[in-house]
């Protein structure tokens, strides 16, 4: 019960700090991308824009998108982790007392590595779904939860790859719609495609919407459910 | 047996919680090496006498914000009491101001009436207030501004002074259990509430979990009158049950609300955002929509704390009417730490 009080508080509080940092470490990544992307038209050959949009955003845009992305959300990750650390420390320490007690703290910190095979994969758009589990790296003592993960990462960031489908899903080299537009509404599609995919808001671009997942809102759930789950 | 009151922080109890050795969380002292209460604070008759007031005074019933000028202004009003000095000074060297301030019971509770009726008029203010803001919610969630909360918080309030005048009783069994019976029916329906409340969806979020709180409140102070009502009846075991059971519902009940719910209610009457707009608001709302989440968060600790206190009064054999009567007319200090376990300390 004791145990259950100390780590359910700490991993709630976990939850709030990580939660909070996402959500704006993700809107100032949209702001950031919105001005790179500016940069990137302003530099870019006009007619070459719009002759060719889609290998524009795909050898541009979407590297810079995924870069950019990648630090960010490796970022968010490494604050997480630190910040579960204490959490993690007094799992251990409770874990090493007597047998009742780890089953107690069993009951209420369940495995953490169960959400992500039951329920959290996180699925970054319809073509890129990515079936690993809600907390990468587990460690042999995971019995009490998230808590005791060796190391806390997200998905998302499992792997370069993963990352670049990311910013594919923001859809720069998949919205149909876009070789057929003069080259002077391209950056106002970008804009709207980045918010779509990063906020899910503020974006006229409805048809579009079903396929993105709003990456925040990805990145909050993944939070929320890990610390949700266990307490 | 009744356990020994400790008047002052034993120094190397004040160390070991300022390294980090034990950890203090709500009214608890914990040796997490060990899983077990080291020390607990335990509110007394004394602190019934000045915390309605306090309470009285605050902005909410849970104002943890402003504990630190609440102490100092109550170490004012007081200065002339030096018991409560004392005791003021406990808190403050625990970091535990805002707990008592909070409105919340430290330890068992008393069920002394002139807090309790205190903390019912502050709730019952709060409510009324916020049934305007309600009023310009389009979609009103059924059931949580109306007559029927009002006259709950009537019947709370009088199964309270039920239970408190019950010491004046020469037997006080019969009315003290039709009084938990009553209880166990306003928990349960202001838990009702609370749960509607965090169901909906819709505009004026912020406005609902407002209420929420209320209702939360409403469902502490009568799960804790009712612990306390089951440990006058000598009824270890059931105060026990009751209070693992509040304890568990809270929790599945209010996990889900955190800074994410909190900021997203407060944000959404700020309608469509632009990205910079977007993080002003994030920034700006931050801190009120943390402190309200960790309200919920001390509530559940509040909730929390009782049946681990009342599993050790058991091992302890302590009589538990014999026990609440000695901490009701204690007037040494209005707070006290109590130990029911030499042995992990």
């Amino acid at each position: 019960m004791i145990d259950a009080i100390i780590l359910r508080r700490g991993i709630l509080e976990w939850r709030d700090e990580c939660l909070g940092d996402a959500d704006i470490t993700l809107t100032r990544l949209l702001c950031d991308l919105q001005g790179l992307v500016a940069d990137e038209l302003g530099k870019a050959v006009t007619w070459r824009l719009a002759a060719f949009p889609a290998q524009f955003c795909e050898t541009v845009i979407d590297p810079v998108v995924a870069r950019r992305m990648h630090r960010a959300m490796s970022g968010l990750q490494e604050r997480a982790d630190k910040a579960l650390r204490p959490i993690r420390d007094d799992a251990l320490t409770m874990a090493t007392q007597s047998t009742p007690r780890l089953l107690a703290a069993r009951d209420v910190m369940k495995t953490a590595l169960d959400v992500g095979s039951v329920g959290a994969p996180m699925v970054l758009g319809a073509w890129a779904v990515v079936a690993v589990p809600a907390l990468g790296v587990g460690s042999a003592t995971a019995a009490l939860g998230l808590a005791t993960v060796a190391t806390f990462s997200m998905p998302i960031l499992v792997g370069g790859v993963v990352v670049a489908a990311a910013a594919t899903s923001v859809g720069l080299t998949r919205f149909g719609g876009l070789s057929k537009r003069i080259s002077g509404r391209v950056k106002d599609q970008l804009d709207q495609a980045l918010t779509l995919a990063i906020l899910g808001e503020g974006s006229a671009l409805t048809t579009f919407s079903a396929e993105i997942e709003r990456i925040t809102d990805m990145v909050l759930k993944e939070l929320d459910d890990a610390a949700t789950a266990t307490v | 047996m009744l356990p020994p009151l400790l008047f002052e922080i034993p120094s190397d109890l004040q160390a070991k919680v300022a390294s980090g050795v034990y950890r203090q969380v709500g009214a608890l002292i914990l040796n997490p090496a060990t899983g077990r209460i080291v020390k607990h604070l335990q509110q007394t008759g004394l602190a019934q006498e000045f915390t309605g007031h306090l309470i009285c005074g605050l902005p909410n019933l849970l104002s943890p914000i402003s504990m630190v000028t609440q102490l100092a202004s109550a170490a004012v009003t007081y200065s002339q009491n030096r018991a409560i000095l004392q005791g003021i000074e406990m808190l403050k060297i625990l970091g535990s101001g805002g707990l008592i301030l909070s409105g919340l019971d430290l330890g068992v509770s008393l069920a002394g009436f002139a807090v309790t009726s205190a903390k019912l008029d502050r709730l019952n203010r709060s409510m009324s207030a916020m049934d305007s803001k309600l009023d310009q919610i389009g979609r009103r969630v059924e059931d949580l501004h109306d007559a029927a909360v009002h006259n709950d918080f009537l019947a709370l309030e009088a199964v309270c002074k039920q239970v408190d005048d019950g010491w004046m009783l020469a037997d006080p069994m019969a009315s003290w259990s039709s009084a938990a019976d009553a209880l166990y029916g306003l928990q349960g329906r202001f838990m009702d509430r609370a749960r509607r409340g965090l169901a909906f969806n819709g505009p004026g979020k912020a406005a609902i979990l407002e209420r929420v709180e209320g209702f939360v409140d409403a469902v502490l102070l009568a799960s804790s009158t009712l612990i306390s009502v089951r440990t006058a009846m000598g009824d270890l075991t059931a105060a026990r049950v009751a209070a693992d059971r509040i304890s568990r519902d809270l929790n599945q009940m209010t996990a889900a609300i955190g800074l994410r719910e909190v900021l997203a209610a407060q944000i959404e009457p700020e309608g469509q955002l632009t990205p910079a707009g977007r993080i002003d608001a994030l920034e700006r709302l931050r801190e009120p929509a943390q402190h309200q989440a960790q309200r919920f968060r001390l509530r559940e600790v509040q909730a929390g704390s009782a049946g681990p206190i009342l599993q050790d009064m058991m091992a302890a054999g302590v009589d538990g009417r014999a026990w609440l009567a000695a901490l009701r007319s204690e007037r040494r200090s209005p707070f006290v730490l109590v130990s029911y376990d030499t042995t992990n300390a």
